[in-house]
């Protein structure tokens, strides 16, 4: 319940923001076919992600609050150097995202990814997707838009 | 990232330490090839034990899959399959490319495992849907340009998909040696064929045909030929059908297309369009693109009058299929095979008769048989037009057309030797343009590379392949032989000439051999040594292509023939003889040929005098009532039609 309560009200806040990935078509196809890296983000070799995050939260905002406690700043730094939140879920799917689900336990059932059901999102890929683009906004400063991302995202997972 | 020198060395030792195999066969990077790989399979197996499914640490495990190349210094190479585990925690999992320090590794696939299956249960409606990429996951392939592999399931139970990235660009990347030369072929314009190994036809009759089949019939590919407009003399390809599975997926120049059993199925660009039995159907810029589930790719392009379209076949099929492409077994020059299992062999020394093999028995032994054609309606020839008599005989163009139709194919820029005669042919043919952009598209698909250097290794038994111009006019191999009789065979060259020269750089060819290359092959008996191959192009061209390969010969013993005896045989290799020592007085003799199959004969005398030889005749024929001047022991040569041809016969000797 604490997860839709914060949908809702991140849908009352930031209904006007679009999320990227819906205003995209297929990403880029291609070997390294990323977009430019922002300046000073090259040789960036930060250290390995923690091994263990709040793996009892239940609410969106509270997962990303958890994560955003538990990253150093290389590691935000180092986040922040993807041109975009595609660009992040393109390029860090099996990195920072597999962390995610590895932390989170997004593939078992419990707690956290009942939550996630009830607001539609039944796999742990499109679990981290959201959580991924969620705190991405956060690291840029943006509204976090929680609504429209989960919803872009389950409406994604719902026509493969 | 990147990797560094002792980093890439340290995961090369690891990938040996684990047992990485290593052969001289060039693997395939189809997905459905790799996902079969011991070595891939080894790892998806650990990494789903790594996964602790069902456990309350379950997560999930990721890996790049490399194919690597290593020369063995001779212009042979080796390969190998590495599988690099994803480290935990990073942020970014980008493959460590390039890696070439040790080896040349090309990245081919992402494997990764889904644990959590166990979770689902239908009966709480508790669903976690695991067992299925997720779009992140396609992106994810996408973004690296290469397909993934997903292993999902329950404890022991578990199951292998894959997804994505099918036809991303890739690189770095390699291609195996041999792979200009065989794995791919097709046909365009007037129809010109490319089988499967690279062998090139012109092929203008009209009907329905079988391209290629399986004998496990999972897969098959029909074409239609039609009369190109009004004209009896030039045909097109009016429609093509691929049969994968269960999905008919068929292509038509009167509606377009394509067509998935028997319903429109128009692709978005660049979208994909996934068919049962894991078919996948891309259109991809002016082509759609079939990916079948073992790994084969056809590839289908409207031109203004025709379709185009080019095959090519998965690993695991080299030389399992058969039709008008050919066994795609690597070897061009055993592709004209006709559907009860008899080899056409054509030598372009006797050009006036080359292509009728062609047709008959080779072409109509394909046409698909009432009941089994993809196509409907049922194939009916335009009224008047007499089916098997297509193409009918066309006049000979004038020098001054052909030079036109030639200057008009080069101002496209059509500049390659085939691409060029096509595309000549073509225009002259159909007396229009419309078909100098099929020849320009194909320039660019079977555009053969110039030699990467001079001096390269070269082997019997093995097809080398180029292009020499201005740029690059020679191309020399180096070739060591044991003393034996060897085949010079260059079927398939174009505009170009060659010189072997071996120990003391003594020429080895006659001025025809080697002033036509191609055109007359050479057998010939060679001292061990070292032999050069030099090519470059005709004195009167800028340009060419090659292709050749010297072939071992199997010299049997000249065996003895007694008079009234019949004898048998077969000429079973290219450039195979068979000989026989007749012991004959003076006389009258009949020399019978009972049973004959693309073979012909001669006489010698014992001063090495030819008495008969009729290799350029159409058939070995009888020589009746052959007056023998003196005593001594003659030599009866059996050889195969054109010097390539292999065949059987059954002959006997007769006094009169």
């Amino acid at each position: 319940m604490v997860v839709i309560a914060t949908v809702v009200a991140g849908g009352l806040w930031y209904r006007s923001r679009v999320p990227v990935l819906a205003r995209r078509g297929s990403p880029a196809a291609g070997f390294a076919a990323a977009a430019p890296r922002p300046a000073g983000c090259d040789g960036l070799s930060p250290p390995p992600l923690p091994a263990a995050l709040a793996p009892s939260a239940t609410s969106i905002t509270a997962i990303v609050d958890a994560i955003d406690g538990a990253l150093g700043d290389d590691h935000k730094r180092a986040l922040r150097c993807f041109s975009d939140e595609d660009d992040l879920v393109a390029r860090a799917h099996g990195g920072f995202g597999a962390w995610l689900r590895t932390t989170l336990h997004l593939w078992s059932r419990n707690d956290t990814t009942k939550a996630f059901k009830a607001i539609g999102l039944t796999n742990a890929d499109d679990m981290s997707e959201v959580l991924m683009r969620v705190y991405f906004h956060r690291l840029q400063g943006q509204p976090p838009a929680i609504d429209e991302t989960v919803a872009a995202v389950r409406a994604r997972s719902a026509a493969r | 990232m990147n990797v560094t020198r002792a980093a890439l060395a340290a995961i090369l030792a690891l990938a040996a330490a684990i047992g990485v195999r290593a052969d001289g066969i060039c693997p395939s990077d189809a997905i459905n090839d790799v996902m079969v790989d011991p070595r891939v399979r080894e790892a998806m197996d650990q990494m789903w034990t790594d996964s602790h499914e069902g456990q309350p640490d379950e997560h999930e495990e990721g890996a790049w899959v490399y194919q690597c190349q290593m020369s063995n210094g001779d212009g042979t190479y080796r390969y190998y399959t590495m599988v690099q585990r994803w480290p935990h925690g990073t942020i970014a999992s980008a493959p460590p490319s390039p890696m070439q320090a040790d080896g040349n590794c090309r990245l081919v696939a992402y494997i990764h495992t889904h644990p959590g299956v166990g979770e689902k249960d239908p009966d709480s409606n508790d669903k976690f849907d695991n067992d299925h990429p997720s779009p992140a996951d396609k992106q994810f392939a996408d973004q690296y340009g290469v397909p993934g592999i997903l292993r999902y399931g329950r404890g022991d139970e578990t199951y292998d998909f894959s997804f994505g990235g099918l036809d991303a660009p890739r690189a770095p990347t390699w291609d195996c040696p041999e792979a200009s030369a065989s794995g791919s072929g097709g046909s365009m314009g007037d129809p010109h064929v490319r089988t499967l190994d690279g062998y090139t036809y012109d092929f203008q009759a009209i009907g329905d045909f079988s391209l290629l089949t399986t004998a496990a019939g999972d897969l098959e590919i029909q074409v239609r030929q039609q009369p190109y407009r009004d004209l009896r003399t030039a045909a097109v390809n009016s429609a093509l059908a691929v049969r994968d599975g269960p999905n008919r997926i068929v292509w038509t120049t009167a509606t377009g297309g394509p067509t998935v059993n028997g319903r429109p199925a128009p692709v978005a660009a660049g979208a994909d369009l996934s068919l049962p039995g894991h078919t996948v159907l891309r259109r991809s810029g002016d082509d759609d693109i079939v990916f079948t589930a073992m790994g084969d790719r056809v590839t289908v392009t409207r031109s203004a009058e025709g379709l185009d379209f080019s095959v090519r076949i998965a690993a695991r099929r080299r030389g399992k299929v058969r039709g008008l492409l050919g066994n795609g077994d690597g070897d061009p020059d055993n592709d004209l095979v006709t559907s009860d299992g008899r080899l056409i062999t054509i030598s372009s020394t006797d050009k006036d008769e080359a292509n009728a093999p062609v047709y008959t028995p080779f072409g109509n032994s394909w046409r698909v048989q009432a009941g089994q054609s993809m196509f409907t309606p049922a194939f009916a020839p335009p009224a008047g037009v007499d089916l098997r008599a297509f193409p009918y005989p066309a006049d000979e163009p004038t020098p001054e057309r052909r030079a036109a139709a030639r200057k008009e194919c080069a101002a496209h820029g059509v500049a390659d030797p085939l691409a060029l005669d096509n595309c000549v042919f073509d225009v002259v043919a159909t007396g229009t343009s419309a078909f100098i952009a099929s020849a320009a598209r194909a320039e660019r698909v079977d555009r053969v590379p110039p030699p990467p250097a001079t001096g390269i290794p070269a082997a019997p038994d093995r097809e080398f392949t180029g292009a020499v111009d201005a740029a690059h006019p020679t191309a020399t191999y180096t070739l060591a032989l044991d003393a034996g009789t060897y085949f010079f065979d260059a079927r398939g060259s174009r505009d170009t000439a060659w010189s072997v020269r071996g120990p003391g750089r003594a020429q080895v060819l006659d001025a025809n051999q080697a002033a036509f290359m191609g055109e007359y092959p050479a057998r010939l008996t060679l001292a061990r040594g070292t032999y050069t191959v030099a090519v470059s192009p005709q004195p009167n061209v800028d340009r060419g292509r090659y292709r050749f390969r010297v072939r071992t010969v199997p010299v049997p013993p000249a065996r003895a023939l007694a008079l009234g005896t019949e004898v048998a045989g077969r000429i079973g290799a290219v450039g195979e003889e068979h000989r026989f020592q007749l012991g004959l007085r003076a006389g009258r003799y009949d020399f019978r040929s009972l049973a004959a199959d693309n073979v012909r004969w001669s006489l010698t005398s014992p001063n090495g005098e030819e008495l008969f030889d009729v290799s350029q005749q159409e058939s070995m024929e009888d020589v009746r009532d052959l007056a023998i001047g003196g005593n001594g022991t003659f030599t009866l040569t059996i050889r195969g039609r054109g010097m390539v041809g292999l065949g059987a016969y059954r002959v006997m000797v007769v006094a009169k």
